[in-house]
């Protein structure tokens, strides 16, 4: 049986079959007829070439070609003349696209062998009409602007709010300014005629809240040439529950408890008087004396400070409490330094110490100050993570126990910071230590979005994890959004909106106990070269992954019709000629 | 080339008219002159010299001046002319020959003439003026005689008025009530003596305690009247046409004035502030004396000062109060005086007080020490406020008591005895030379040698406080027979046993079985170390030590030479170097009071096996319950941001709670505004603003939070419980990590 593949009319393939040995038998018949025969076979020959052409003309068959001579060229926003010059010499007939944004291109692109893309490349909505073809994206030059930006969206109060980035193109002497809402400059710095420059810019955050900040250039005489929104949001501190236990009080609890309680913390202290007779002080908390470490008396604290001694006369009963507490509710422990506790390697805590001789530290956030500690450091083990360093020696760090944390330190009398009136450093150092070691508050709800610049009317993807059995989300419109469950992962759910305002919108659970997600739609104005730089990025991850497939194949495509017509004209011509010249 | 009759005239009549405009330019520029002088300002001076210059070219009319005027003045002034120069005006031609003789003779009769006549023009006059203005001028400009003219020119109706805004944007009627007038009454406290001062700008700084009252009329009849001051709103009193408010001032801040109309419309003015000025405390001076002075007891003992007081609102009294302090030590006595300046200026705000103060009249005698300050106290009410000088020492040297310092002060002898031997050895060279023609050379010389040898142990034992190698020359304390050492130091070898407690040192001896005569056995090794400072340590080494051992080594220096003059039998040249070496050791010794304070109490030491066995029934478990969060002063401004970030992100309007918030973080916004009004004012300004007005907009929003967030500390760094997502997935990989650890 014919390959209908064969013809791009292969539906007409019987009729014309039939009707072209119709035609050819009665033109057989004829010529048989008549009273010259001098040249019958030829004759039936040229009449079978002819009708056989005609048939052609019908059936427009197909026939197999390299793509190479059928390749196209898809030119995108930002696609350099030259790189498409260039494409053209060395490819003769390429074909030229216009990219356009959600157009359908599919039967465009099935003409085409190769398709090369020049540009920032097509949306990342776009993608799936290229799946499967063999793309190969040339890309275009790196858009002059902010080309990779990084900070947080969501910061804690009192934290600085701290934006990095990297400025493809700079001007000298443009200035680069954080703005707060009311173009009040709170940060700035200014570029030199590197061409690819690094920035840091920060500021302390004093307000919770959702705010929008700008990120401003500006030129040598203060006008502003770029204007980037910057939406952040604050978030409020919370408490923390606090328990100090000494075997003798010491200088150091003293002004740590006083720091915490002065922070609004729940601190509990308990300092040893003597044999089973203890001081208890409450701190902006109800009284309830500890006496035993059982887990139900500890389950409420996030964090315990207990010293070397307490720590090694902890009764086998005590210690299990508290590990399993740390293990099991999240609970940090900090044990207090002394001498004492670096000589033996304990299992208890399973920090690992060794000497080194160095009686003075200098914390690499304070280089200016110098600090006491213990001649031992950290053994820089598996597991073991930082907090403070000293030259590249671990002075503080901790060590992970399932849901909670164990550390200490080798820096010793830090409340010498306060007597020298380094209350600011003090206060750092150990917030950073209690940040890090207590407890966390668990969240049933986590958000991930990986455009932190949607667009007002454009897809806006974000992920979900949830222990929520059937969690359903609202837009601020209160529209339903539907979610798809991750096939393997239950707690997974995604899902995209199209968010119809600009400024600050939020997707809500249907509980409104848990937290929803805060995000700001920006104009397509703004952020045109970060988002031009991912959009070529994504391009390029994504033809990349795809163009394994980038072969010189052939394709079949249809035979232009011209040459059959002229075959079945020069066929009928000398058929019709010949009986005239050649009768007598 | 020579000039024709009619060149002449031409000439004369343009000079004419040349001093007619110079003339007028002299009176002008007079005038314009004395503009300057009263205005200070170009343009009206610019303005007084165009329009006077003008107003006198229309009276002198220059342009008058034509040949025709110039001729006849020409033949009426110059007698020769014979009324012919007239002639040179009309053409040759139209002359008749005897008009052309004529005109020929004239024209050069007139060629010799024209230098002795000058166009009538009074310009010695007007240059006259012209001075006489300049130096009124000169005289108004540097006394600044219309200065005060000049200020208040600036018309303090448009710049000091207050200005009122319809809070309701939406009835703003087309004709609001506006101030007619506006008074602002400050009257300072009464001992101040200056008189109430009364201004129509409506920012107050005043001194604190003075009273301020305010009276100001619309011109319309309005509703009611408050003034808004620390939050605080208080209604004015409509006392006839007028509203009337008064205060007394006592701390710094800003107010407002809000009125409401017939219609019900509220009206804000801006912002006024207020400050308070302090009495500063009187300054006080002291001039040609010295902190220390010190007198021999010969001298005269008078001190002689000069004091400078001086106070911004008047003095009222000026003292000095002086303590004698008799004795030493223990025995220390004071006795407080308060001698006065005499009659006082009173309520001057400058003094200039001389003073003499005789010691002898306060009965000091050797030995003795004044202390003394001078107290100045102001006229303020009701407390006022007082300053105190420094103080200043004058001492009566006591020459005798330097020998004992030591002795008086401390409740035992801590000088080891060798100290004194210099001075037996100045006494026994002395004798020594007094006795040289008893003796015989030989005794002479050997005594001579022995006192050389007493001042080298001595010298070496000096050596050990230094730190010397001891046993560098002779064991000094082992070779000096008894007998050849002088008195006092015929001590034992351990001078210092008597004052030492060995268990002091020892752990090893129990507390329980004391026994001091086993103690006191010996304590060779170093018997200074409880006196001396130890160098070594880092703590001890201070600066007077360091001149401290400065001195004892010069004291040892002096000694060598001492020696070598007594080796060399020539006491009497190793005499001043022995006195030498005596006034060194004695200052030495007056420094070691310093250690007395350095003598801590050394407390016994524990027997270990008594340590914690104490009872401890009476001892309870201590419970304490505290809070101490620290309020955060600014908690309004915080919130009042974040409610801004709220409103601006959901475009919603302004309920009341936000008004009442936008008010506190007003107030805590005024503490910040106070001390530093160029920041923060107009932001406090305008959060007063959003508070009262009915409609904002998201830019006026947006600038008080921006304001706000300037003014807003930063917060310190404080921990924060944190938060994280915790599914099944990620306890299991915990507790894989944890198993595979």
């Amino acid at each position: 049986m014919i390959d209908t593949d064969l013809f791009q009319n292969s539906y007409l393939l019987w009729p014309v079959a039939i009707a072209a040995s119709v035609l050819w038998i009665l033109f057989v018949w004829k010529e048989w007829s008549t009273p010259i025969k001098k040249r019958f076979y030829f004759h039936s020959l040229i009449s079978l070439i002819t009708i056989l052409s005609l048939a052609m003309l019908a059936l427009k068959p197909l026939s197999k070609r390299v793509v190479q001579s059928n390749a196209g060229v898809l030119l995108t926003n930002g696609y350099s003349q030259k790189h498409l010059d260039s494409l053209k010499k060395s490819i003769k007939g390429i074909t030229i696209l216009d990219y356009q944004e959600n157009a359908q291109i599919g039967q465009v692109l099935d003409s085409l062998g190769n398709l090369f893309v020049l540009g920032n490349g097509v949306a990342s909505y776009d993608f799936w009409q290229f799946e499967n073809r063999s793309v190969r994206y040339l890309g275009a030059e790196v858009p002059s602007g902010i080309i990779d930006l990084k900070y947080t969206q969501e910061n804690v109060l009192g934290e600085p709010l701290k934006i990095e980035g990297r400025y493809h193109n700079a001007r000298a002497s443009h200035r680069l300014v954080l703005q707060d809402g009311n173009s009040q400059g709170l940060d700035s710095l200014e570029f030199n005629s590197e061409t690819i420059q690094a920035f840091e810019l920060s500021t302390p955050l004093k307000a919770i809240g959702n705010f929008v900040f700008q990120l401003v250039e500006k030129d040598s005489l203060g006008e502003a040439i770029l204007k980037e929104p910057l939406p952040f949001k604050v978030i409020d501190k919370n408490s923390l529950k606090i328990l100090l236990v000494n075997s003798f009080p010491t200088f150091e609890t003293k002004y740590l408890k006083n720091y915490l309680a002065e922070m609004g913390h729940e601190v509990v202290v308990r300092s040893q008087l003597t044999r089973g007779r203890y001081k208890f002080e409450y701190f902006n908390t109800k009284r309830i004396p500890i006496y035993r470490f059982g887990e139900k008396e500890l389950e409420n604290f996030d964090l315990l400070f207990i010293d070397g001694t307490s720590f090694r006369n902890l009764s086998t009963r005590s210690w299990t409490s508290i590990e399993k507490t740390i293990q099991h509710k999240g609970m940090g422990l900090f044990v207090q330094s002394e001498a004492s506790l670096f000589d033996r390697s304990s299992k208890r805590h399973g920090l690992e110490f060794e000497k080194d001789g160095i009686p003075k530290a200098t914390l690499n956030e304070f280089p200016k100050v110098l600090l006491e500690k213990f001649t031992f450091r950290f053994k820089d083990v598996d597991g073991i993570e930082e907090i403070h360093t000293s030259k590249g020696n671990l002075v503080t760090a901790y060590k992970r126990i399932q849901q909670g944390r164990i550390g200490a330190s080798v820096i010793q009398n830090t409340y010498q910071l306060q007597l020298d009136g380094k209350t600011g450093i003090y206060r750092q150092f150990w917030s950073e230590i209690v940040n890090k070691l207590s407890k966390k508050k668990t969240l049933l709800t986590d958000w991930e979005v990986t455009n932190n610049f949607p667009l007002e009317n454009h897809p806006f993807q974000f992920e979900l994890r949830t222990s929520i059995e059937k969690p359903q989300v609202f837009s601020t419109d209160k529209y339903q959004i539907a979610l798809r469950q991750h096939v393997d992962i239950p707690s997974l759910w995604s899902s995209t909106t199209y968010p119809k305002n600009k400024g600050w919108n939020s997707l809500l659970l249907k509980d409104k106990t848990h937290v929803g997600l805060d995000f700001f739609v920006v104009d397509s104005t703004t952020w045109q070269s970060l988002r031009t730089k991912r959009r070529q990025k994504a391009n390029r991850r994504f033809f990349t992954a795809i163009s394994d497939s980038f072969v010189e194949r052939t394709i079949t495509a249809s035979i232009h019709p011209i040459w059959f017509f002229l075959v079945a004209l020069f066929g009928f011509g000398y058929l019709w000629v010949y009986p005239k010249v050649f009768q007598n | 080339m020579s000039m024709t009759g009619k060149h002449i005239v031409i000439q004369f009549t343009k000079r004419w008219q040349f001093l007619l405009v110079v003339e007028v330019c002299a009176y002008a520029l007079g005038f314009a002159l004395l503009v300057f002088a009263v205005s200070f300002n170009l343009m009206a001076t610019m303005c007084g010299f165009v329009v006077c210059g003008l107003v006198l070219l229309l009276i002198r009319k220059p342009w008058q001046i034509n040949l025709n005027k110039a001729s006849s003045f020409l033949d009426q002034s110059l007698g020769g002319m014979e009324n012919s120069t007239g002639l040179f005006l009309t053409p040759k031609t139209e002359l008749s020959d005897i008009a052309l003789l004529q005109r020929h003779r004239i024209e050069e009769r007139l060629k010799t003439e024209i230098g002795k006549v000058e166009p009538k023009v009074p310009l010695k006059r007007a240059l006259l003026w012209l001075l006489v203005f300049g130096v009124a001028a000169f005289f108004l400009y540097y006394f600044n005689l219309f200065g005060n003219l000049n200020t208040s020119n600036n018309s303090p109706a448009t710049k000091e008025a207050i200005v009122f805004q319809a809070l309701d944007s939406v009835v703003s009627e087309s004709n609001p009530p506006s101030i007619k007038e506006q008074r602002l009454t400050i009257k300072y406290p009464a001992y101040t003596g200056l008189p109430p001062k009364t201004t129509t700008n409506m920012n107050i700084k005043a001194l604190e305690g003075s009273t301020i009252f305010w009276s100001i009329q619309f011109d319309k009849v309005v509703d009611s009247v408050f003034m808004e001051r620390n939050g605080e709103s208080n209604s004015m009193k409509l006392k006839g046409t007028k509203y009337i408010k008064s205060i007394q001032l006592a701390q710094s801040g800003f107010y407002n004035f809000k009125f409401k109309d017939l219609g019900g419309t509220n009206y804000l003015s801006d912002l006024y502030s207020i400050e308070v000025v302090k009495d500063e405390i009187p300054e006080i001076e002291i001039q040609q004396l010295k902190q220390f002075s010190s007198f021999d007891a010969k001298d005269d003992k008078i001190l002689n000062f000069n004091t400078l007081i001086s106070d911004d609102y008047g003095i009222s009294d000026v003292y000095i109060i002086a303590t004698v302090t008799k004795g030493e030590g223990e025995s220390v006595k004071f006795r407080e005086e308060r001698l006065s300046f005499g009659a006082l200026n009173s309520r001057s705000k400058k003094l200039n007080l001389k003073k003499t103060i005789d010691l002898a009249a306060l009965k000091m005698e050797a030995g003795d020490e004044l202390y003394f300050y001078i107290e100045a106290i102001d006229t303020k009410q009701p407390k006022p406020n007082r300053a105190r000088s420094e103080t200043f020492f004058a001492v009566i040297r006591d020459t005798v008591s330097n020998r004992f310092a030591v002795e008086g002060t401390m409740g035992v002898d801590l000088m080891p005895d060798y100290f004194r031997s210099q001075r037996q050895l100045i006494i026994d060279t002395e004798k020594l030379i007094a006795d040289k023609n008893k003796l015989t050379e030989k005794e002479f010389n050997f005594t001579s040698n022995e006192l050389g040898y007493d001042q080298k142990a001595l010298r070496l034992k000096y050596g050990e406080f230094m730190g010397d190698e001891a046993d560098s020359g002779i064991q000094v304390t082992e070779e000096i027979e008894p007998e050849a050492l002088p008195e006092g130091e015929q001590e034992e070898d351990d001078p210092l046993g008597a004052y030492t407690h060995d268990h002091d040192h020892d752990n090893e001896h129990n507390l329980a079985d004391l026994d001091h005569e086993e103690e006191e056995t010996d304590e060779e090794e170093d018997p200074l170390s409880n006196y001396l400072h130890n160098h070594d340590d880092p703590e001890e080494s201070t600066l007077f030590t360091q001149s401290l051992k400065s001195k004892l080594r010069q004291a040892m220096a002096e000694m060598w030479d001492a020696e070598l003059h007594l080796r060399l039998y020539t006491p009497e040249n190793s005499l001043p170097y022995q006195y030498r070496a005596l006034k060194l050791i004695q200052e030495i010794k007056n420094s070691s009071r310093i250690y007395v304070h350095r003598i801590g109490f050394d407390p016994p030491p524990i027997k270990e096996d008594k340590r914690l066995s104490g009872e401890i029934k009476d001892i309870k478990t201590l419970q304490k319950v505290d809070d101490v969060v620290k309020e955060d002063d600014f908690s309004a401004m915080r919130e009042a941001v974040t409610r801004i970030t709220e409103i601006v992100a959901n475009q919603s309007k302004l309920v009341d709670t936000d008004r009442g918030l936008f008010d506190a973080a007003g107030n805590e916004l005024a503490v910040l505004a106070i001390k530093n009004p160029s920041k923060y004012l107009n932001t406090l300004q305008r959060l007063k603003w959003i508070s009262e007005k009915e409609q904002i907009t998201v830019q006026e929003l947006l600038e008080v939070q921006s304001g706000l967030l300037r003014a807003l500390p930063t917060i310190e760094a404080n921990p924060s419980k944190r938060t994280f997502f915790q599914d099944e997935m990620n306890t299991l990989m915990l507790k894989e990590l944890e198993i595979n650890d």
